[in-house]
């Protein structure tokens, strides 16, 4: 009995201090976007990594989101005579929700574990206090490219997403399911404000600060070894999406 | 002149360093021996401030280094070099990028030149034509010559080594030592080296310092100690089993 | 294939990004890039339920603009309406609410009136309202007629129903059986009865051509008294004539006077005369019309015209000292705004001088204490505003962005341009957050491309009020011109 309340005790103590130290982290990072110099090859190789490659991946899901949903729509609407709305539909659940939380998991699956990975590769082996003895600030040579690169990539990727997934629900409902294409594309543009998209565009933001905020953290404290890094990168990926989730609910009651 | 006064260090229950004073000459090489997991490390963490003690001082030059602020301190690593136990080249550069790095982010010399000193730096630990290699390609031995040579390539006044000849086969730990002996004598740098490596300790040490239990027990010219009649020492130096050094 | 550099691989990216992006804005927001054209009308509704913002305005099923503000005025719904430039709205138009399909959305049918009605000018008001039988309507007149139905259906069937009713029914039957085997009998028995009705009625009959061979032998005796009587009715017939001939002497006389009131008609319409003047000069129908609208220029303008003050200290973290501002911004106009700024640059003002020493002329910048201070024009177009003017005491223009409901303002703004290349020019960039209506905090970079080592981070923080008192100021002086 009295074990479990020092284990609960000891979970709470350790929450705590895990986000004190995010927070720390990620006050720090923000703080060297403005101090000069800036290392732009740094932040461009990040944004690489982060935009560009997660590029293919980002594009899959989405079409293949917008065409599953555009046929499951299809079904529940045809009971309503009301097949028009399947491009609303489509379009809608892409820019609000779909697409930026898609965006957001696909790459953190991908991005966010490769990151902890490699920041806590640097750790145990010696190169972030390698970094350090150099006179370089290790937040602002590894972390704040990384956290630049999330927030300025992630909304891009969203906007991908959000087309091509638009573009997938259109290859469904028209060629497939024989929805006319003017009145696909008119009752989209009738039901879809710029507003939408934005507030999709909005959470990326967010999102993609997450992603990179998590992953370096996890990485830059890794302890332990080989194993250690293991952990890091499953931590990121895992506490990264569940983030994701819960401040996507968040910002959703926030902003509609 | 680094000075260490009264410094401790614990972490969580375990007292690792209780209160070492030490101080280290200029122009010569001090090797800090002791047992693994004794707190050589944790010690000369505390010098280049990536641990900060839980009480005591480290003076360089007088000045305190654990109540300086960061940019004041930033100034007092650029004097310093060192090399890490797994020499902790950075993987995603070539060579020749790890050896220029300090160079590129600390001074404004153009590209080219940053080149030709690492090309220098890499002749005098030995290696030529190694630039744009990955680390991933070296060899432990050449992986700790290219950390070398990052470390003195900013022309350090203190230049740290944290077990430098581990992981080295014999030779390859001789070679290294001479390596260090002649670098040290060529810049006339403050070499400060953690080893339990004995003969290593012979061949580079001018001083030589052991710490045990959490302080160091003796300290002095490497000639003397090797008069000392401390039986920790002694054991210690001859690498036996008996003695008062308990075995776990 | 191309070896591309990560720098080009980012670039391409984040150019389709945008693209997409402003594509995808383009589409769904209707064309329109920079700021809304056409003009703005209102209408008035009792009821604009399911109604929304930028719902379609349609004449004729074809979109002509958008509903931009619905306000609930005097417990009626008013409507500001966004009409596109090259579509006319008569006076007469009449609006309707309307739903498109069954589950489609609302939006506000114009109905044209005539043709040769004048049309509506910025900020008109479409007066007439015709609220029509709509889909709810419909449903609802639909589901009373089914229940009176129902009601009829169902007291029927509780006549009808059952034994009870079987019953019922059956009697009704056998009473009809019953009368109809009395009116038989009665027209039986009285068979008899009308056969000597009928040779009565023919007895009568012969009784009355008697009658008429008397009436005429009388006529007969009495043919010279009639005669006389003829003679009388002819003199009668003479005297009339006589007065129609008087009348007729009338008549000219009365066309005369009915055909200079015509003519006196004709003289007004055609303005002739003071009166007529007055009634058909054109001019007075206009003075009259832009009195009004200038009163209500007036009122709208001084509606309109808003000024804010507001004060902001920069922190330069590389000067370790505050830069202040302290500004006045007059905006006559929702997409239009003037700044006047006094600034307290720590830095100074800048100044290339030209110096000769010992007969070699050089150019030196000089810096020197004293307020710098800002005029800008500023034009908003959507989300976007570009301004320009006198920036910090030299020629300069900004753009900035708004985002988030204007809640995040991202600038950017170059002036103080050396054009002997001495110095680069002053460029600035940063962002504003609004706290709330009152406080915002700023952060950016400054002067980042200088050459004398100005560059510097710097984060503030400010506050904006709008004053009451200062716009009257600026409108106090109306003139009548529309």
């Amino acid at each position: 009995m009295r074990e479990l309340f020092e284990r609960l005790g000891r979970m709470a103590v350790t929450a705590v201090t895990v986000t004190g130290n995010m927070f720390l982290i990620l006050a720090q990072a923000v703080y060297f976007i403005f101090i000069p110099p800036y290392k732009l090859r740094n932040i461009v190789k990040q944004m690489e990594f982060v935009g560009v490659k997660s590029l293919f991946v980002v594009i899959l899901t989405g079409s293949f989101t917008g065409m599953v949903l555009a046929m499951q729509s299809f079904n529940a609407l045809k009971r309503f005579g009301a097949e028009s709305l399947v491009g609303p539909t489509v379009a809608l659940s892409m820019a609000r929700e779909l697409g930026p939380v898609l965006t957001a998991l696909m790459v953190t699956g991908r991005a966010g574990s490769a990151m902890a990975t490699e920041l806590g590769t640097m750790r145990v082996t010696e190169q972030i206090d390698a970094l350090y003895t150099m006179a370089i600030n290790p937040v602002k040579y590894l972390i704040t490219p990384r956290i630049v690169a999330g927030l300025s990539m992630l909304p891009i990727l969203t906007v991908i997403t959000d087309f091509v997934g638009v573009i997938g629900g259109y290859f469904v409902g028209v060629t497939l399911l024989n929805i006319n294409p003017g009145v696909y594309i008119g009752r989209t543009v009738d039901f879809v404000n710029v507003d939408d998209i934005m507030y999709g565009v909005t959470k990326s933001f967010f999102f993609g600060l997450i992603i990179t905020l998590v992953a370096s953290y996890q990485g830059f404290y890794t302890t332990g070894g080989a194993e250690g890094v293991g952990r890091a990168a499953t931590n990121a990926v895992v506490v990264g999406c569940v983030l994701i989730l819960v401040s996507d609910y968040i910002l959703t009651s926030i902003m509609f | 002149m680094i000075e260490i006064i009264d410094l401790k260090k614990s972490f969580n229950v375990k007292v690792v360093l209780d209160g070492v004073d030490l101080a280290i000459e200029d122009g010569k090489t001090t090797v800090i021996i002791g047992r693994s997991g004794v707190g050589k490390s944790v010690l000369i963490k505390h010098i280049v401030g990536l641990l900060k003690p839980d009480s005591g001082k480290i003076l360089v030059d007088g000045k305190d280094i654990t109540k300086m602020g960061e940019r004041e301190f930033t100034e007092v690593l650029k004097r310093f070099g060192m090399l890490f136990q797994g020499a902790a080249l950075f993987d995603s550069m070539t060579v020749a990028g790890n050896v220029g790095f300090p160079l590129k982010e600390h001074t404004d010399l153009a590209d080219k030149d940053i080149r030709g000193i690492v090309t220098e730096k890499l002749r005098r630990v030995g290696l030529v034509g190694v630039e744009d290699m990955m680390p991933a390609d070296l060899s432990g031995g050449m992986k700790k010559r290219v950390g070398l040579a990052r470390a003195i390539v900013m022309d350090p006044e203190i230049v740290l080594f944290d077990e430098p000849t581990t992981g080295l086969d014999p030779i390859m730990s001789d070679s290294i030592a001479n390596l260090m002996s002649e670098t040290q004598k060529a810049l006339k740098t403050t070499y400060i080296a953690i080893t339990h490596d004995i003969a290593l300790t012979y061949k580079i040490a001018d001083m030589v310092a052991m710490i045990y239990e959490g302080k160091i027990i003796e300290h002095g010219a490497v000639e003397e100690m090797k008069k000392n009649a401390n039986p920790v020492l002694r054991q210690f130096l001859a690498g036996s089993a008996q003695g008062p050094i308990k075995v776990y | 294939m191309l070896k591309l550099s990560a720098e080009a691989k980012v670039g391409i990216f984040v150019f389709i990004g945008l693209i997409l992006l402003v594509y995808m804005s383009l589409r769904v927001g209707g064309i329109k890039f920079g700021r809304e054209e056409g003009y703005t009308l209102t209408v008035r509704l009792d009821n604009a339920s399911g109604l929304d913002t930028n719902a379609s305005v349609r004449v004729a099923g074809v979109e002509v603009g958008r509903v931009r503000k619905i306000l609930l005025e005097d417990n009626k719904a008013k409507l500001v309406l966004r009409i596109r430039p090259e579509v006319k709205i008569g006076k007469d138009f009449t609006a309707v609410l309307r739903t498109s399909g069954m589950l489609g959305e609302r939006y506000l049918e114009l109905i044209p009136g005539s043709p040769n009605a004048p049309s509506l000018e910025e900020g008109g008001d479409i007066t007439r309202v015709a609220t029509y039988a709509d889909m709810e309507k419909l449903i609802n007149l639909l589901a009373d007629v089914a229940s009176d139905v129902k009601n009829v259906t169902a007291s029927f069937s509780s006549v009808l129903g059952g034994n009870e009713g079987e019953a019922t029914l059956k009697n009704i039957v056998k009473n009809l059986e019953e009368v109809t085997e009395n009116v038989n009998a009665i027209i039986k028995e009285n068979d008899k009865r009308f056969s000597t009705v009928m040779v009565n009625f023919e007895d009568f009959s012969a009784s009355i051509k008697d009658a008429s061979r008397n009436l005429n032998s009388l006529i007969v005796e009495n043919k010279d008294n009639l005669k006389g009587g003829v003679e009388n009715l002819k003199n009668a017939s003479l005297k009339l004539e006589e007065a129609m001939d008087t009348l007729n002497k009338i008549a000219p006389k009365v066309e005369d006077t009915i055909s200079s009131v015509d003519s006196i008609a004709k003289k007004i319409d055609r303005g002739e005369g003071t009166l007529g003047k007055l009634i058909n000069d054109p001019t007075t129908h206009e003075i009259l019309n832009k009195t009004l609208s200038g009163i209500n220029n007036y009122i709208d303008r001084t509606e309109r015209f808003r000024t804010f003050v507001s004060y902001r200290g920069e922190f330069l973290f590389d000067e370790q000292d505050t830069k202040n501002y302290l500004s006045l911004k007059v905006q006559p106009k929702a997409d239009k705004y003037y700044l006047f700024e006094v600034v307290d640059d720590p830095r100074g003002r800048r100044k290339t001088e030209t110096v000769t020493i010992g007969g070699a002329t050089t150019s030196v910048t000089k810096t020197s204490q004293e307020f710098k201070l800002s005029l800008e024009l500023a034009k908003r177009f959507e989300d976007l505003a570009i301004r320009g003017g006198v920036i910090e005491s030299s020629g300069g223009f900004g753009i900035d962005y708004y985002m988030l409901k204007d809640r995040v303002k991202i600038a950017f703004e170059a002036f103080d341009f050396d054009f002997n290349k001495k110095r680069n020019p002053h460029l600035k960039i940063g962002t504003l957050v609004r706290l709330n209506k009152y406080f915002f905090v700023t952060a950016g970079y400054d002067d980042f491309i200088s050459k004398d080592g100005f560059e510097s981070a710097y984060l503030g923080v400010g506050f904006e009020f709008e004053d009451e008192d200062l716009k009257y100021l600026f409108t106090s002086a109306p003139s009548i011109k529309p």
